[in-house]
């Protein structure tokens, strides 16, 4: 299971292409209200404690509250 | 996530995609404290159509089971998906090396400390030394290998 150098050319690409199109979306997204990202760095928080159960013990969720 | 991770195994399943690892912000979380990332980065290894390299069988795949794109990424069950072709040797390398980890009840592939550093430094953005330096403090590393993998793919990094 190996791509050849050829293969890899057209999967540099599209790589690429969703590279330019991940930093176009955080230009965009740094633009947003600060509400926003909040909520969105909380909703993320949220999917992230999932990946440990420890995790949810140590995360900074006061800042729900805070 | 759970969900997520389940519908994206199902890709390899149905035999859309031979194999695939989670990379990038998510996959570094696997070893560090969690940190804001907006989407999961996965890395596949795709079918070859006709001898090309092409995607359009996971958005199809994607499509017929009602998930939809927004901008670069395609949501799944509410999380941000980016599909990211192996584009290199040194990702190509990672995802044959990558790691089974458990998330929730379900295994799944992430690629080792090791290649994530390699990916980083060799990606070299800002953002990326930044995630190098959160994995070598939070996690054990082999250094041995990160060397090697370094050396291989003539990438240089001050290994502090």
């Amino acid at each position: 299971m190996t791509l050849n150098k050829k293969q890899l050319n057209q999967a540099r690409l599209i790589a690429q292409k969703v590279f330019k199109a991940k930093e176009k979306s955080r230009t965009l997204w740094a633009k947003e209200p600060i509400k926003r990202k909040i909520q969105e760095l909380i909703r993320m928080q949220e999917i992230a404690k999932t990946l440990h159960p420890e995790y949810s013990k140590i995360l900074p969720w006061r800042i729900k509250t805070g | 996530m759970e969900k997520t991770l389940k519908v994206i195994r199902g890709i390899k399943l149905a035999g859309v995609i031979k194999d695939y690892a989670i990379g990038g912000g998510i996959g570094t979380m696997f070893y560090t404290e969690s940190f804001y990332t907006k989407d999961l980065d996965i890395f596949v290894y795709p079918k070859l159509i006709s001898g090309l390299v092409r995607l359009d069988e996971i958005h199809h795949y994607l499509k017929s089971k009602g998930y939809r794109w927004k901008g670069p990424y395609v949501i799944i069950e509410g999380v941000p998906v980016d599909f990211i072709p192996v584009y290199d040797e040194l990702t190509q390398e990672a995802l044959k090396k990558s790691v089974i980890r458990s998330f929730g009840n379900i295994k799944v592939k992430v690629f080792s400390p090791e290649y994530l550093i390699a990916i980083a430094i060799k990606t070299g953005r800002e953002q990326d030394l930044l995630k190098v330096n959160r994995i070598i403090k939070e996690t054990t590393v082999n250094r041995k290998l990160l060397s090697s993998i370094l050396k291989k793919h003539h990438l240089k990094y001050d290994l502090k």
